[in-house]
């Protein structure tokens, strides 16, 4: 049953309802309308679960990159995106089962590593390594400031 | 408006059960061919698979694998813009009857892989079909299948091989049997870094087994033979294929023509098929329609009908809500059909789903107050792809186009209500109790 | 390392089951309350005929013609009422994610609870006293259900689960909620049934899940099911369509008449999610202006759940089951902070609730069962947590329960092949004691191959 702030009149629409996951972020990316190409960003889907971390893709092109994790797991999970060097660049907040957790980030090209920082998680297989590479020249981004 | 024949009304009502509803004109296109041929063209679809513009979020295609819930809207898109729409009804009834759900597989590549398995074989032999899904890495994962080795067989699979894919529930075998079909179905292997699907022999239990009284050294395929050939299978599928298009019970001679038909071609489903959507109880109570309609069929059917792409991702959720998650099934079993769609929770989803497609189409001013009420719903109809309606909902339709207008004579009032009325009159036909029946 | 271990569901070894009592039958003696209008006007300091009247905007809100006006939306209710007067109410409160009774309801006597649990285990300091035992005492957080407890008014069943516990979240909970042990296609929850035994047809709110989405607890077969978690604002709407009365009517209109079963299906559920919407317009309004309630609610997801639920309740709409859920309680490591404050939310959410029901007149009516879908495992890990165990607890919270101690604690010494808790009792013993004793239902009727063992925990 929906459930919105029902103002005298006119409801709100449905797309103000309240999302189902968790912590189910607007995934609105915003694409410039100006006439240079803007590269949308790069989207990698992570699925969590005892112990083990099932990322969509092992290749990512530079930039911005959005990833989702959801917990298919029956246990608390996280996701953070670590650098070869071992600094982690980003965490969720903990993902509880049944929910979905959103990063943003953007990435140079190089190694990384996607892990769950709930002790002992990593160490019972949740993680995995990733390979961020150049993007082919044709959608470098040129956005011009201005004009 | 052109006053609808008999002829539509069967093929509106074939579009519904064996399809995702008509695309405007689709069901006049189809009414022609009379009940043989149009059967016969949606057994042998032609031609290229979708129409229309493709599903668009955020400015770029569906991402379905490394995008969440745009599995969802894939199967969705796919569904609305099908044009060989028992082809891909059939997908989604098989997608139930063999139900995976990516909750526990956790790979979008893997659920699409299985879907196209479906796709591509769901119109041919049973037996190769099953033989597939045997095979196919999302089952095997789903049902622990992978894995499963001599020693430590696990059950899940050959449980739900005779429960739910060929037999029915206790219906003629033992958990004897399903013990020694496990053993039987031990050896095969999945690599999580290489993502590689396997058989190992070493790991496959190569002893003899004793299932439904035959002994053997029987390998996986063994067992799928052994339960298609089980006399209790052929009258258990053909009858769980009956409900998937009709919820009225199948006449016992209509049964056994299905049976033997099914057993004389080899397990070939196109026949039994052919049997059901050409059978006169499709076409029963053509204007008290028999059937809830399952809400991705809801969901496709309204985009079909208005013509609209798929361009946000509440349908998602929508579809959540409505209790149909395309790669979510909710257990094995699949989902619960007819009366079971409908609770308090769901039709308000249903509901809603309604506004998506009203939302933003008809501004404030775009209607004069010279428009009459007759002229209000035939403008509904027509952009909601004229659907059948009850006298009930007619009536109701026609007082409420007077009334909603009544004395709204003020410039204001005029520029908001006019096009108001246009907006509700396309949600009850979109939404309406008559929209969510075939 | 804290090795959290996954389901033992493949070296589980059956455990003894041992019984604590066996009783006779209860039916219950309910005492006499005000009905739910009554107190409706106590709380929100309306009069009847001001409900009445608000009732009648709706109405006139709603369409003249409407098929349910707001007489006939209080006579639904109250037909619902009479049918099962002054109806025992049945609050589910789930600890999701598998609750520690042993530091929940502390066996301090036990010696190998300091053993087991030496960094885990509450400070005897800090140990509050449960009255008329001397070998158990309350985790500190629970001081607002401990003085509930001396005032007899709940029941303690420690070791309850099933027999051969499975420690996957997922089956035990699926178990917990179906009321089956073992797998089941069969999708409805245990007091989804008793609702379509008990209930009718036409009142969307006689179970209603305080939530997001449906709890499967609720999941019936034919009776209809409320999912309300705030009943302030609630409602069906189209966007840019300001009359809503307009839609409404049409819609109601459409709605009516015999049709085919399946169209009448829906003609009944578009009835159920209209009426229900007029059912709790008395609630709308300002969630954040509500009265205040004789003893303050947690700021928390339960606290504001539990604060609902007394309102649905006290509108009187003859509502039956509730059910309500608070997450977070698979603590593997640092559980002595979170579990604290779990417990403290669970426990000042619940004695809320019980003073606010109890000043709406509706105490005598209603019974809270907290429950989780398994306990923990006597030995604590190095990650300051607890793995998944067996033998959970459930406590009952009620001014008609039967208060103590009423199921048997095995004790820490002798546990089972897993090192887990032994059960003593089944779960479904106390949903078919709750069902009899209780909402006044024969047990056999919705729980399958159900024994004959009940304990005495309504008085």
């Amino acid at each position: 049953m929906p459930q919105f702030a029902l103002p005298p009149q006119p409801p709100v629409p449905v797309s103000a309802r309240p999302a189902l996951s968790a912590s189910a972020t607007p995934l609105a990316t915003p694409v410039a309308r100006r006439r240079a190409v803007v590269r949308r960003p790069a989207r990698m889907l992570v699925f969590a679960s005892e112990y083990k971390l099932q990322p969509s893709r092992r290749v990512v092109p530079a930039g911005r990159v959005i990833i989702q994790t959801k917990n298919i797991g029956e246990d608390d999970h996280n996701l953070a995106v670590r650098a070869a060097n071992g600094h982690v660049l980003k965490v969720t907040p903990v993902i509880r089962s049944g929910g979905l957790a959103t990063l943003r980030l953007s990435l140079r090209p190089g190694r990384y590593w996607l892990v769950c920082t709930i002790p002992g998680h990593e160490a019972h297989g949740m993680v995995r390594a990733f390979i961020v590479k150049r993007p082919v020249p044709k959608v470098v981004k040129r956005v011009r400031k201005g004009t | 408006m052109p006053r609808t024949t008999k002829a539509d009304l069967e093929a509106e009502r074939l579009l519904w059960r064996a399809g995702f509803g008509p695309a405007p004109g689709e069901a006049k296109r189809l009414g022609r061919l009379g009940r043989r041929r149009a059967v016969e063209q949606l057994l042998a679809p032609k031609g290229r698979a979708l129409g229309g513009r493709p599903a668009r979020i955020d400015g770029g295609p569906l991402d379905p694998v490394n995008a969440y819930g745009h599995d969802v809207l894939w199967w969705l898109d796919r569904a609305a813009r099908t044009r060989h729409p028992l082809a891909e009804r059939m997908t989604l009834n098989w997608h139930d009857h063999f139900a995976t759900s990516n909750e526990k597989v956790g790979d979008v590549k893997l659920m699409m892989r299985q879907y196209w398995l479906l796709r591509n074989y769901g119109l041919g032999s049973f037996r190769a079909l099953t033989k597939r899904i045997l095979r196919d890495g999302a089952m095997q994962m789903f049902l622990d299948l992978a894995g499963s080795e001599k020693g430590s067989p696990n059950e899940n699979f050959a449980r739900e091989l005779f429960e739910l894919f060929t037999l029915g529930v206790n219906n003629g075998y033992t958990e004897r049997d399903i013990r020694e079909a496990a053993r039987a179905l031990t050896g095969f292997t999945f690599d999580y870094d290489t993502k590689r699907f396997g058989f190992d022999p070493d790991r496959h239990d190569r002893g003899v087994k004793r299932v439904f009284g035959k002994r053997g050294r029987f390998t996986p395929e063994d067992i799928i033979d052994l339960a298609i050939n089980h006399p209790k299978h052929a009258p258990y599928l053909c009858e769980k294929l009956w409900h998937y298009f009709t919820p009225l019970p199948v006449p016992p001679r209509t049964l056994k023509q299905m049976v033997s038909t099914y057993r004389r071609s080899g397990t070939e489903i196109r026949p039994v098929l052919r049997i059901i959507l050409t059978h006169p109880s499709l076409y029963a109570d053509l204007t008290s329609p028999h059937q809830v309609k399952p809400p991705v069929v809801y969901a496709a059917g309204m985009l079909r009908r208005t013509n609209t792409r798929i361009a946000d991702e509440s349908w998602i959720h929508l579809l959540d809500e409505m209790g149909q998650r395309p790669f979510h099934p909710p257990n094995v079993a699949g989902w619960d059909q007819d009366d079971a769609w409908l609770t308090p929770a769901t039709i308000s989803a249903r509901f809603d789903a309604a506004s998506m497609l009203v939302q933003k189409r008809v501004k404030d001013g775009s209607i004069s107050a010279s428009q009459s009420p007759q002229r209000a719903i035939a403008a509904a109809r027509k952009a909601t792809g004229d659907p059948q309606i009850s006298k009930r909902t007619a009536l109701a339709m026609q007082r409420y186009a007077v009334a909603s207008v009544k004395g709204r004579t003020d410039d204001w009032e005029v520029k908001h209500y006019f096009p108001e009325r246009q907006r509700v009159l396309r949600h009850v036909l979109l939404a309406g109790p008559d929209a969510q029946v075939c | 390392m804290t090795a959290p271990r996954r389901d033992g569901c493949n070296d589980w070894r059956m455990t003894r089951r041992r019984v604590a009592s066996q009783a006779g039958r209860m039916m219950p003696i309910p005492a006499d309350a005000l009905d739910g209008l009554a107190e409706f006007e106590r709380q929100g300091g309306l009069t009847r005929k001001n409900l009445l009247e608000r009732g009648a905007g709706l109405v006139l809100m709603a369409g003249a013609a409407s098929a349910l006006g707001p007489r006939a939306i209080l006579e639904s209710a109250a037909a619902q009422q009479a049918a099962s007067p002054n109806g025992a109410i049945l609050v589910s409160l789930y600890l999701d994610g598998g609750n520690d009774f042993i530091n929940t309801f502390i066996p301090i006597t036990d010696p190998q609870y300091r053993q087991r649990r030496k960094r885990i285990a509450i400070p005897a300091d800090q140990i509050l006293p449960v009255s008329g035992s001397s070998e158990f005492g309350w985790h500190p957080s629970m001081s607002g259900i401990a003085g509930l407890y001396d005032q007899g008014k709940v029941a303690v069943l420690p070791a309850v689960d099933y027999a051969q516990p499975d420690q996957s979240h997922f089956n035990s909970q699926g178990y917990w909620q179906r009321g089956v042990v073992g797998p089941t296609l069969d999708r409805t929850g245990w007091l989804g049934r008793t609702l379509d035994l008990i209930g009718t047809r036409n009142n969307p709110l006689q179970g209603v899940s305080v939530s997001w989405g449906l709890d499967p607890t609720l999941i019936a077969r034919k009776a209809p099911i409320g999912t309300v978690y705030e009943p302030s604002y609630f409602g069906l709407g189209i966007p840019e369509v300001w009359d809503g009365k307009g839609f409404t009517k049409l819609y109601r209109e459409a709605a009516r008449g015999s049709h085919s079963r399946a169209r009448q299906a829906v003609s009944q559920a578009y009835n159920n999610a209209f009426r229900m919407v007029d059912m709790l317009k008395p609630l709308q309004g300002d969630p954040n202006k509500l009265p205040p309630t004789p003893v303050e609610y947690p700021d928390s997801y339960l606290g504001k759940g539990m604060r609902n639920a007394a309102r649905i309740l006290g509108a009187g709409l003859g509502t039956r089951v509730l059910s309500l859920s608070r997450g977070g309680f698979d603590t593997h490591d640092d559980q002595p902070d979170e579990h604290t404050e779990l417990l403290k939310d669970v426990s000042d959410s619940v004695t809320a609730f019980q003073a606010d029901i109890q000043a709406r007149g509706l105490a005598d009516r209603v019974v809270v069962m907290i429950w989780s879908e398994f306990g923990r495992r006597p030995d604590d890990n190095d990650g300051n947590g607890t793995d998944h165990g067996a033998g959970g607890g459930l406590m009952l919270v009620g001014n008609r329960v039967n208060g103590g101690i009423r199921s048997e604690f095995p004790g820490l010494t002798s546990l089972d092949s897993d090192d887990n808790l032994k059960v003593t009792t089944e779960f479904r013993t106390v949903y078919a004691s709750l069902l009899e004793s209780w909402m006044g239902v024969e047990a056999s009727k919705i729980l399958p191959k159900m024994d004959s063992r009940r304990l005495p925990l309504i008085r």
